[in-house]
């Protein structure tokens, strides 16, 4: 699939934690204060093109954060809990209990295609005759049907019981008791039988033998010789050193350290060894070579096209080697799931259990503890060289408002400049430290400048404010557009202007916008774009790679990356002109370490307990006691794909 | 109309209009239906044709047979790629077919591309004459694209499917959403070609077999058209 | 994101819809719109194919739900089947927060809230997609198939291949997020 851009992703920290296991944020936390050159594994830039990033970097809406560890926490560093099973095709859900006697698979009318997956669906059959009317299995998509495998149902209900009596072809499986009572038969010495039964041709034995046979053979033996064996016991068949009892686990977990006890508790203990198991009503199947020969018969009659694929016969729980042996395999159930933290146990998110409901209980999601960013062009470009080229990068004219920089070419070795918006979901004002690479890593490094690296973020406070601004924003249908300084001059102190002031600021802003358009809104280094109420804009200036030339710091790095120089010549894939480009070698990813200081107001707990890690008690000026709050992780700016030079 | 002038685009003159027989019975919103070619197109009987389906007859005639569907944004028709449909169009003048030449209603379409090609036989490969034919209730599911010569009664192409020109597609064939099947190919009756790009194929044994299921399918696209007949609304014509 | 449309292109209606002049959009007594939907170019709904059997002002056929958007060359139509000899279209309702993709095909029987489904997705007759669904670009969910809440599907034949995130709809601007600004956007 097509990267959509731009995108971000963030670093769970868990990811380093792996290999600083236990005092992680406390270490880092101390080192980061004492010394900025402690050459800590997380103290290294973070590389997205890392092979090992693959399992930190999410994308924010499948973070969870933890209010106790005031950590970020992915899918990887929570635990999960089972709330209900369901079947994701009938919605109907299924007790715990019936999924450990029944198995994971929907016991209902829910069967997937064994050809392609797809749901099927029960049709009925309609023949002239409306009493002959029989029902099927079919699939929509690839248009399989049990006829193909010659079943069909009298009923269109309980198709899994009617399906489990039937085997493919139509003829009845024998019911348990059916089996259990053709093996007494056989048991009791009909051997009269005997030699008629080897006359029997293979097909006819292999009919009675199915792996349900097999299996309720191989059953009935075990419990036949555990009847027996305990049957010894002086306590009658019903005695806890049975084979089949529930002491017998500990009894032989004891064996060795409490062997004097047994022993003198229960002298005349003694087991009966179990036999084998020997024939085929007891379960034991051996190799015919007449059944070898049979199924190499059936691939010649049936052809290539008769034969079940591997990943066909995967989905099977028996064998199949063929298409006429494939059983509609019942939906596997899914399940709501509650997540703990795995460091403290505390839930972090918990569903209702209600199959239908989506409400949640409990949901600490990230969105609303760290900071969202969004990264947009920042159009008109601002220095005149870049100005040509981001018109050839996308040539149809458009009006100034929209983005006239193509995010899938970005021109290399262009300065390139982008608004990132920070928006500040939590309840206090936040200071934030960005920090980036000077180069990104990776054989191809793009120059990247964070122009105003520290910068606050006014706190989250009242919705209202935001709705009206928000709609005066809406009607007059413009984002705050390059110009709007004077805005940005009011960063820090929370302007909460009416929405009729911010209508007008905003037709002030747009008037000078167009006054200005000649001559480009510049953006200053160590100050900010905009800002509002939650949210603060800066400038990333980008200098996007020139992909034919490698970065000379990371030429050592080249043999490592690719460890066979002649493979690209060999790849007949590869576009001309591309040759020596790794697969999204060309997309442009910015690594970011953010960090969010705070001084958030004291909970109960501060106060009682420990105080978090990372919890620094203060006095701030007007005497409140507040808590200093710290949350520092890395993420990941996927900007766009660079173009070549053409 | 076959200037090869750089400014054509600009200045095209209205494309060219295929002579269209719509027979009694057929639904065809013709005022929101593209158009666009010289061989005739030919509606059959009880045949639907939804809304912006957009028929090509540049390079042979179009056959919709009785009671096909042909479903929203579909394209049917031989296209060429727009180098091809440039060299084409240069050489138009010689290739305009007379108007009086449509195929004979009810004919095979066997005959009409035998025809086709005793007639242009002696030109160019480009410029054969490649025309499109469906069968006997076709159902043709929105976004495909047939260029395919013949698709045999009851089958079904479905949502932006592309079926390749010259293909044969069989009677009862089904070919699920998005495949490409390839310039040429005979699909035999009752394939099915499923999954990925050009998919997987399969016969439906069960369904060739087993007694009543062609009826029953081509039954119920036949109440299907028949519905379709009366609701099927055609679109005010904008400009 | 096509380029946008000179500011004529669409119709605003009195609650808020935004209709493209080149929308198809047939059978208009048979469609609700929630509000604040936007339908653009070329998009196709299909309410003309509605069930007979009924009043024909009562029922709605195709009703996309409130601050929906239905994408470019997409196309909206009712399920049909064969059902007890006569063959009948089914009223088909989408949810609200809505995003159909470019070209995709909808012959879904419901949709529910805050579901995206990709561009070029076909959509079956007669699926149900549940709440906070994510339909990926090209996928084909065959006939029938339910998708149930909080699932990502994608493949031909479509397959539940994931769960969206906690945070589902929550950060604005994000996929399956309230689509308010999005359609404040398109003008």
């Amino acid at each position: 699939m097509a990267l959509s851009f731009p995108y971000l992703y963030i670093s769970c920290p868990c990811a380093s934690e792996t290999t600083l296991p236990p005092v992680w944020p406390y270490s880092n936390r101390l080192s980061r204060e004492n010394a900025e050159d402690d050459d800590e594994e997380d103290e290294k830039t973070f590389d997205p093109r890392n092979p090992r990033a693959n399992y930190s970097l999410y994308p924010l809406e499948h973070l969870l954060f933890c209010e106790d560890c005031r950590q970020i926490r992915c899918p990887r560093c929570a635990l999960e809990e089972v709330l209900c099973w369901y079947c994701p095709s009938c919605l109907f859900e299924s007790p715990s209990s019936a999924v450990k006697t029944e198995g994971n698979r929907c016991t209902r009318n829910c069967f997937q295609c064994p050809i392609c997956t797809s749901p099927l669906s029960v049709n009925a059959l309609e023949k002239p005759d409306p009493r002959d009317l029989s029902w099927i299995l079919s699939c929509p998509y690839c248009a399989w049907s049990s006829l193909d495998i010659g079943i069909r149902f009298d009923r269109p209900s309980a198709i899994a019981g009617q399906l489990l009596r039937m085997r493919n072809g139509g003829q009845p499986t024998l019911t348990r008791k059916e089996r259990d009572g053709e093996r007494d038969r056989r048991k009791r010495g009909d051997t009269n039988d005997a030699e008629e039964e080897d006359d029997h041709s293979w097909k006819q034995h292999k009919e009675i033998e199915d792996v349900d046979d097999h299996f309720s053979n191989i059953r009935a033996f075990y419990t036949d010789q555990l009847a027996e064996t305990s049957a010894s016991s002086p306590f009658g068949g019903n005695n806890e050193f049975g084979y089949g009892s529930p002491g017998a686990l500990s009894r032989i977990m004891g064996l060795y350290s409490r062997a004097g006890r047994l022993s003198s508790h229960r002298p005349k203990d003694k087991i009966r060894p179990m036999r084998e198991a020997f024939g085929e009503d007891e379960g034991v199947k051996l190799f015919d070579a007449k059944g070898e020969d049979e199924i190499i018969e059936r691939m010649k009659s049936v052809g290539w096209e008769g034969t079940a694929k591997l990943e066909q016969q995967s989905w099977q729980n028996r064998d199949a080697r063929f298409l006429s042996d494939l059983r509609p395999v019942p939906t596997l159930l899914r399940t709501k799931r509650a997540r703990r933290c795995r460091t403290c146990r505390h839930i972090l998110t918990k569903p209702e259990s209600k199959v239908a409901s989506t409400r949640y209980r409990i949901r600490l999601v990230a969105l609303n503890y760290v900071p969202t960013m969004t990264l947009k062009p920042l159009v008109p470009s601002p220095a005149p060289p870049s100005a040509a080229p981001a018109v050839t990068a996308a040539p149809t004219p458009l009006p100034p408002t929209a983005p006239s920089i193509n995010l899938q070419a970005l021109p290399s070795l262009i300065p390139t400049q982008f608004l990132l918006t920070l928006h500040n979901p939590l309840f206090d004002p936040v200071r934030v430290t960005l920090a980036t690479p000077a180069r990104t890593p990776g054989r191809f490094g793009s120059k990247v400048t964070i122009l105003c690296p520290q910068f606050d973020i006014g706190a989250n406070t009242d919705m209202w404010d935001e709705a009206l601004t928000d709609v005066a924003a809406g009607s007059s249908g413009s984002e705050p557009g390059p110009g709007a300084k004077s805005r940005g001059s009011a960063a820090g102190n929370q302007s909460q202007p009416t929405p009729g002031a911010a209508a007008a600021l905003d037709a002030a802003k747009r008037a000078r916008a167009a006054a200005d358009f000649d001559g480009p809104v510049q953006a200053e280094a160590g100050k900010i774009w905009d800002s509002g109420r939650n949210w603060t804009t800066i400038v990333l200036e980008v200098v996007p790679a020139n992909l034919d030339e490698e970065s000379p710091s990371s030429k050592p790095n080249k043999s490592a990356a690719t460890n066979n120089p002649g493979k690209h010549d060999s790849n007949p894939d590869e576009p001309p002109g591309e040759t020596g480009l790794e697969e999204d070698e060309d997309v442009l990813e910015i690594p970011v370490f953010v960090r969010i200081n705070y001084e958030a107001d004291i909970s109960s707990e501060d106060e009682d307990g420990p105080a978090a890690d990372d919890a620094v008690i203060v006095r701030n000026k007007r005497g409140e006691k507040k808590v200093k709050r710290e949350l520092a992780y890395w993420c990941v700016l996927g900007v766009g794909r660079i173009s070549k030079i053409a | 109309m076959s200037t090869a002038t750089p400014a054509r685009r600009s200045a095209v003159p209205p494309p060219p209009r295929p002579p269209v027989k719509v027979y009694p019975g057929a639904v065809f919103p013709e005022s929101s239906i593209f158009m666009i070619g010289y061989y005739p197109l030919t509606i059959e009987p009880h045949a639907v044709v939804h809304p912006r389906v957009r028929f090509t007859t540049l390079h042979g005639p179009v056959r919709i047979g009785p009671g096909a569907i042909i479903s929203e944004k579909s394209m049917i028709g031989v296209q060429y790629t727009e180098q091809k449909q440039q060299k084409q169009q240069q050489q138009q003048p010689e290739q305009i077919p007379p108007a009086t030449r449509t195929t004979v209603p009810g004919q095979g379409q066997g005959q009409a591309q035998e025809q086709g090609e005793s007639s242009e036989g002696e030109k160019s490969q480009a410029r054969k004459v490649e025309s499109v034919t469906l069968e006997r209730g076709v159902i043709i599911e929105p976004g495909a694209y047939v260029e395919a010569e013949l698709v045999r009664e009851g089958t079904v192409i479905e949502a932006g499917a592309k079926i390749g020109r010259g293909c044969h597609i069989g009677r009862f064939c089904k070919i699920c959403p998005y495949i490409t099947i390839p310039p040429g190919e005979n699909l035999p009756d009752y394939t099915v070609v499923y999954g990925n790009g050009e998919g997987e194929r399969r016969i439906d044994h069960a369904g060739a077999t087993e007694p009543g299921l062609d009826e029953l399918r081509l039954r119920m696209s036949s109440v299907h058209v028949n519905l379709l007949k009366k609701l099927v609304q055609v679109p005010p014509k904008k400009g | 994101m096509p380029p946008k449309a000179p500011k004529s292109e669409y119709i605003e209606t009195d609650t808020g819809n935004k209709v493209s002049r080149r929308s198809i959009i047939l059978g208009t007594p048979h469609i609700i719109l929630g509000g604040r939907t936007a339908i653009q170019t070329e998009a196709c709904l299909r309410g003309d194919l509605h069930r007979l059997s009924s009043p024909s002002t009562s029922t709605s056929t195709s009703a996309p739900g409130g601050t929906s958007v239905i994408a470019p060359s997409a196309l909206i139509r009712p399920p049909s089947r064969l059902h007890r000899g006569t063959y009948t279209y089914v009223a088909q309702k989408i949810g609200d927060h809505v995003l159909v993709g470019e070209r995709a095909v909808v012959e879904a029987a419901s949709i529910g809230n805050h579901v995206v489904i990709g561009a070029g997705a076909v959509l079956g007759k007669f699926c149900i997609i549940k709440d906070g669904v994510k339909v990926l670009d090209g996928a084909v969910l065959p006939a029938g198939m339910v998708v149930p809440s909080g699932s990502v599907v994608g493949g031909r034949p479509a397959r539940i291949v994931g769960e969206v995130g906690e945070g589902w709809g929550m950060l604005p601007g994000s996929e399956g997020a309230d689509l308010r600004e999005r359609i404040r956007a398109i003008a």
